[in-house]
């Protein structure tokens, strides 16, 4: 039998014991490897599949997951089971309309046609430049990954998708040492299309170096309270961390409180401020169809300073009476699919850098992220090196940064949105709900924010 | 799964490894306070290593049916790799004794669990109906093969069982988020306790309290340490070995405070990080990282401690418990020697002070240099004896090697369980002062 004719024959068998059921099967094969001081000391293959079902029943869900394509009608079976166990209320769904449809990479920029000795070489070449620089640096990293994954979605509703997807990223690092000082750097992007992105990277890894070995000798900012500006890779991990996990729905739909916290047309910042969510081409994220079948759209989030819109699951608009945006995302097959973000962007003003930096007495420019998180009301976020600002012009490079603050003081303590958004391919991912390294990007111009708390010894 | 080892070497290996796991897991969510769902995954997968001509190659892979495909693969794989620096496990080493299945955890059905669950949301409920409560109750069973060219086949079972939650009050823009993990240690969960501690954290978080910037002396909890722990990447064996980690140099002398006795324990009994083997098959075991505030011992994986011309002590771990992932160095259990006060004692002592609970935003800062740059998630000011109310938006910059030095003060007497990156049994540690800001 077919897998369309399966799946349709389980959906029939269960119909009348579940208000929704869907079904997404998941076949992967990644290819990676890690270099360690020039030398390749991982070289891996990951070649998985499995699937899982997903049951709604009065408002329950009961949700299995398997490797063996053998097991689907028995999962299905104590799916049923489980969410007649959970179900308590009513179930609320947001309409969406079925669509048929087969999606398959069709890229120039395939990274299946260069071969692999040509992808270990190119890493190896940035990593021998890491290691030919000298003292203090004495350590490089490489690593690089490519995944191509097909994933079969069809739900009770008639919806059935085939989507191929690619993620690759890479990550050179360099670590340098002097006395019990330690210090690093990192080059990393990332592409869902086109493995031209590795390619021709030496200048960036050469300045890298010579910004590492700065960066020993370089002192930390005392703690205080500054005005800083952040570049738009900080930027961009800033608008993910402090305002896009606020608005994912999950967060919003079954908590009158915070209801009223995300309440649409609540002021967050200045007129100019613009942040919107969605697929956006060529970055890490995208994708036609979330993993509920739901088409992707570009969604505004905050527009002219007021709050418009969250991000949503069929489940979460549904209960917040908004309509779905194709932000229900999972890691895998073996997570369901929950409110994600995607590419976050704050939209580009006015300013150029000279304006914003021009009347800052004391102040820090804060440049590459290598970390955030948020709890919903604060945020914390680090960067890996930055400059500081005195009298209006930039001056010493120092050490890593870590800010952090109260997400709706900080919103409305944005002064200056420059003219310069860029959105960039991060590596890594995202994390939430146990499902960690999701792939996202972020955009956004330089933007200047006042009185931000960075942490750090007595001034 | 042995068979995979001759087919490798059928297919024109020189050795072969293969790591092999299977789990069965239950899992009931609560969300804002309701079931939500109840969910179980049946996932296998298999990781293989072949080395030909002295270069290695590894695949993963969770379709088991035809075997002799990754087998060639492998192999394949190989040709691409570089020169393997170290060997696989020889069989014949001692293994610890120890029974990691508690059928304790399985003894409760999916129901009873629900209820239990149920009985949770109500007691937090009843104290504050605003309350939103999360849960995440989950057992689960693994069974672990490593098997090689050598003749090496292990192979063992572990059961586990974890309670997470956390309780949500918003008023307003003040947001009150206390979360919590608990490790059974060997018995069932005590839901009733679990839901009395939270209450217990919601009740005093509740009152904002404003304090100035300054240099005060904090109490962190066993969370926060636990945390803090992330900032010891430099014992990894792989940092010292390409010459990078801040200890490096350090071996037998004083880098803490000699109150500071640090063990790793991968063969403690009801240990959550315990089993009988690492990852790479090397037998667990107990290894005295700091004595009296004195370095003695790096932590090893096969790779590292061939590089440095060391015997590996068991710390190779695949990250996130996920076959498919490469070897790290990780920690097992991490313990620490009890002090000699109580925590009663230590906020006794301090006139206005803090005591600091989440600072988890260290981990996007220069752990290898062991920083502790956070903000303070959830932190409470001391005065006068007494926990009076929660601090918000304040943030620290330090550094491990300087705070469990010459500003330690005190460890309390008594270890709690807790698990953030790896399960450290972690007292409250005082300090005397430390600079903060708030905003």
């Amino acid at each position: 039998m077919d897998l369309t004719s399966r799946f349709q024959q389980i959906f029939d068998r269960h119909r009348s014991e579940y208000d929704y059921m869907e079904i997404r099967l998941e076949k992967s094969d990644q290819t990676g490897f890690e270099m360690k001081n020039s030398k390749l000391t991982e070289l891996s293959n990951v070649a998985e599949s499995g699937g899982n079902v997903r049951v709604l029943n009065n408002g329950g869900w009961g949700f299995v997951v398997f490797n063996n394509l053998a097991d689907l009608e028995e999962s299905a079976s104590e799916a049923v089971l489980q969410a007649k166990l959970v179900g308590r209320s009513k179930s609320v769904y947001a309409a969406v309309t079925p669509v048929h449809e087969e999606i398959y990479f069709d890229h120039p920029g395939d990274a299946r046609k260069v071969s692999l000795a040509k992808k270990i070489d190119t890493v190896k070449k940035y990593c021998q430049i890491i290691d030919n620089y000298g003292e203090p640096i004495n350590f490089s990293q490489g690593r690089f990954s490519e995944k191509f994954s097909t994933i079969t979605f069809a739900n009770s509703d008639g919806t059935y998708i085939v989507q191929e997807k690619c993620d690759m990223q890479v990550m050179i690092l360099g670590m340098a040492s002097k006395g019990d000082i330690t210090e690093y750097d990192y080059y990393g992007n990332g592409s869902i299309d086109d493995i031209n992105f590795i390619f021709g990277l030496e200048d960036e890894i050469h300045k890298m170096c010579q910004r590492l070995a700065a960066l020993v000798d370089a002192p930390r900012v005392k703690g205080g309270l500054y005005t800083v500006i952040l570049d738009p890779n900080m930027a961009g991990v800033f608008v993910h961390e402090a305002f896009g996990h606020l608005s994912e729905g999950d967060n919003v739909a079954e908590n009158p409180e915070m209801q009223e916290v995300m309440k649409i047309g609540r002021d967050f910042g200045t007129p100019e401020l613009n942040i919107y969510d969605g697929p956006y081409p060529g970055k890490r994220g995208t994708s036609k169809y979330d993993d509920e079948g739901t088409l992707c759209e570009k969604t505004y989030l905050i527009k002219d300073g007021k709050l418009v819109k969250r991000l949503h699951s069929r489940e979460t608009a549904a209960k917040l009476k908004e309509s779905p945006t194709g932000n229900a995302r999972a890691i895998s097959y073996k997570y369901p699919p929950i409110p994600r973000m995607r590419t976050t962007v704050i939209e580009g003003d006015k300013y150029s850098f000279a304006e914003m930096i021009k009347d800052i007495d004391e102040g820090v420019y804060m440049l590459k992220a290598s970390g955030g998180k948020t709890n919903g009301e604060n945020f914390t976020f680090t960067s890996v090196y930055g400059y500081r600002i005195q009298n209006g012009k930039l001056g010493e490079l120092v050490k890593g940064v870590t800010l952090s603050g109260n997400v709706f003081t900080t919103l409305k303590n944005i002064e200056m949105i420059g003219n310069d958004e860029t959105v960039e391919n991060s590596p890594g991912g995202c994390g939430k709900g146990g499902q960690q390294g999701l792939p996202t990007s972020e955009g956004s111009p330089h933007i200047r924010i006042k009185n931000v708390n960075i942490g750090g010894e007595e001034a | 799964m042995k068979n995979i080892i001759n087919l490798t070497m059928n297919n024109g290996a020189d050795k072969a490894e293969a790591y092999f796991v299977k789990h069965y897991l239950d899992e009931i969510i609560f969300e804002d306070s309701l079931l939500k769902q109840v969910s179980s995954k049946k996932l296998h997968g298999l990781s293989l290593k072949a080395v030909k001509d002295d270069k290695v190659g590894s695949i993963a892979t969770s379709d088991l049916t035809d075997l002799d495909s990754h087998a060639k693969k492998v192999v394949e794989f190989a040709g691409y790799g570089d020169k393997l620096t170290f060997d696989f496990v020889q069989p014949g080493a001692n293994y610890p004794e120890l029974d990691l299945t508690n059928e304790e955890y399985f003894a409760p059905s999916i129901e009873d669990l629900v209820s239990e669950g149920e009985t949770v949301l109500k007691k937090i409920l009843s104290y504050d109906k605003n309350i939103k409560v999360t849960l995440n109750i989950q057992r689960r069973k693994e069974t672990k093969e490593i098997h090689n060219s050598y003749g090496l086949n292990l192979a063992a079972d572990k059961y586990e069982s974890i309670l997470q939650g956390s309780a949500l009050l918003v008023e307003g823009d003040n947001f009150i988020n206390i979360g919590d993990v608990y490790l059974p240690q060997g018995g069932r969960i005590n839901f009733t306790k679990f839901a009395d501690d939270l209450i217990e954290r919601m009740k005093i978080s509740r009152k904002t309290v404003t304090m100035e910037s300054g240099r005060y002396p904090v109490i962190f909890t066993p969370s926060a340490v636990n945390q803090m722990t992330l900032a010891l990447q430099g014992f990894k064996g792989q940092l010292v070995a390409k010459g990078v980690s801040p200890l490096k140099e350090k071996m037998n002398t004083q880098i803490f405070h000699e109150m500071i006795t640090l063990i790793d324990d991968g063969i403690m009994p009801d240990g959550f990080g315990s089993h009988k083997f690492d990852d790479e098959g090397t037998p667990m075991q107990k290894t005295v990282l700091v004595e009296d505030g004195i370095l003695k011992n790096f932590i090893f994986s096969l790779e590292s401690a061939a590089e440095m011309n060391k015997i590996p002590t068991g710390n190779g771990i695949k990250m996130n418990n996920n076959y498919s992932s490469k070897m790290e160095e990780n920690f097992t259990n991490l313990i620490f020697k009890p002090g000699k006060v109580s925590l009663e004692e230590m906020i006794q002592e301090i006139k206005l002070g803090l005591l600091i609970d989440d600072i988890s935003g260290l981990m996007m800062g220069n752990l290898y240099q062991g920083n502790i740059d956070s903000d303070m998630e959830m932190a409470y000011k001391i005065e006068n004896g007494e926990v009076v109310g929660r601090v918000k938006n304040g943030a620290l910059g330090t550094n491990i090697y300087k705070v469990w030095k010459d500003n330690l003060v005190a460890i309390e007497n008594k270890l709690t369980p807790v698990v953030f990156a790896s399960p450290v049994y972690a007292p409250h540690i005082l300090c005397k002062d430390i600079y903060v800001t708030i905003a």
